[in-house]
């Protein structure tokens, strides 16, 4: 191998693409998994206000 | 007394129509749109406009949402910080309620940033977690101190002992957030590299700061600060309306009673 070549691989980055993908997956799946925990609480709450809103109406 | 007080003027069932007919108000979907475009422009220059980085490759890139989720973090709890002071001076419950939902955003962006941390430090360190570590040790003792915090506050009844107590523990609290962020640069043991200013003599894994990187880095700051504004806004939302329900249900009670 000459040194051309030696140089050259000393240069290129190493492919740490998994690394990447996987901290990105990471990161989405929290951010996803937080935002439908808010979406699931958000629509209890609007189930609570049909009941009281049944309930203020048989009154 | 707040029985009786309920029972002569009973609070109205919050109505589940809004401005934009979605279950939010205008300002709340345009911020929420807006973020939304941010998140978008931030990973487009994460992934194609920031170069790749020469020692560490690809994996360098991490850096960029986990310093941001670091930041947002620590301004979600310094606003609790500041709620809590607040609360403690006017004694408004409206501040406990800012405290909670911006500890909770907080511990998720923290949770971030400890999970994608040491997926880099594999890479960089060939260690995900070097043990006893200062800077990540006080890190993960700042998410504990915060989800304690969510935790204790369910073991109390009274609303206002739970504000009062939630009140002073994160004034207490904070000081993980101090010494993880700023006293921590003062040990110089620490493997973690500083972002800003001269990383420690221990320091491993840190990198010249070019002007696409710097450019990055700033708006992947500012799209955090937005996403925290915005889950902070619709989690105060939730607790608002969560509290009129409890009001509006014991006043259906105490009727039927």
């Amino acid at each position: 191998m000459d040194l051309a070549t030696l140089l050259q691989q000393a240069q290129t980055p190493p492919d740490t693409t998994d690394g990447l993908i996987l901290a990105y997956v990471v990161i989405g799946v929290i951010g996803v998994a937080y935002v439908i925990s808010l979406i699931l609480r958000a629509n209890n709450l609007r189930k609570d206000i049909r009941v009281l809103s049944q309930i203020k109406g048989d009154e | 007394m707040a029985t009786q007080a309920s029972l002569d003027n009973p609070p109205q069932v919050p109505s589940q129509t809004s401005s934009t007919g979605r279950g939010f108000p205008t300002g709340l979907a345009v911020l929420t749109g807006f973020t939304g475009v941010m998140l978008l422009a931030a990973s487009y220059m994460v992934f194609v406009y920031a170069p790749m980085e020469r020692t560490l490759g690809n994996v360098q890139r991490i850096f960029y949402f986990h310093v941001a989720s670091a930041w947002a973090g620590a301004l979600a709890f310094l606003v609790a910080l500041v709620a809590g002071i607040v609360f403690l001076i006017n004694g408004k419950m409206q501040w406990d309620r800012v405290g909670k939902s911006s500890v909770e955003v907080g511990l998720m962006l923290l949770t971030i940033t400890l999970t994608s941390g040491p997926i880099w430090g594999q890479y960089a360190w060939g260690n995900p977690w070097p043990a006893w570590d200062p800077k990540l040790t006080s890190a993960a003792v700042t998410w504990l101190s915060y989800a304690a915090y969510l935790m204790l506050r369910q073991g109390i009844d009274d609303p206002r002992r739970r504000a009062r107590f939630a009140a002073i523990y994160v004034i207490i609290a904070f000081t993980s957030v101090i010494f993880t962020y700023v006293g921590v640069r003062f040990v110089e043991q620490t493997i973690h590299p500083h972002v800003v200013g001269p990383s420690a003599s221990t320091g491993e894994g840190d990198f010249g700061v070019s002007a696409r990187i710097g450019q990055t880095l700033g708006f992947s700051l500012l799209t955090f600060t937005a996403v925290y504004a915005t889950l902070l806004a619709h989690r105060l939302r939730l607790e608002n309306l969560s509290e009129r329900i409890k009001q509006v249900k014991s006043a259906v009670l105490a009727r039927q009673g």
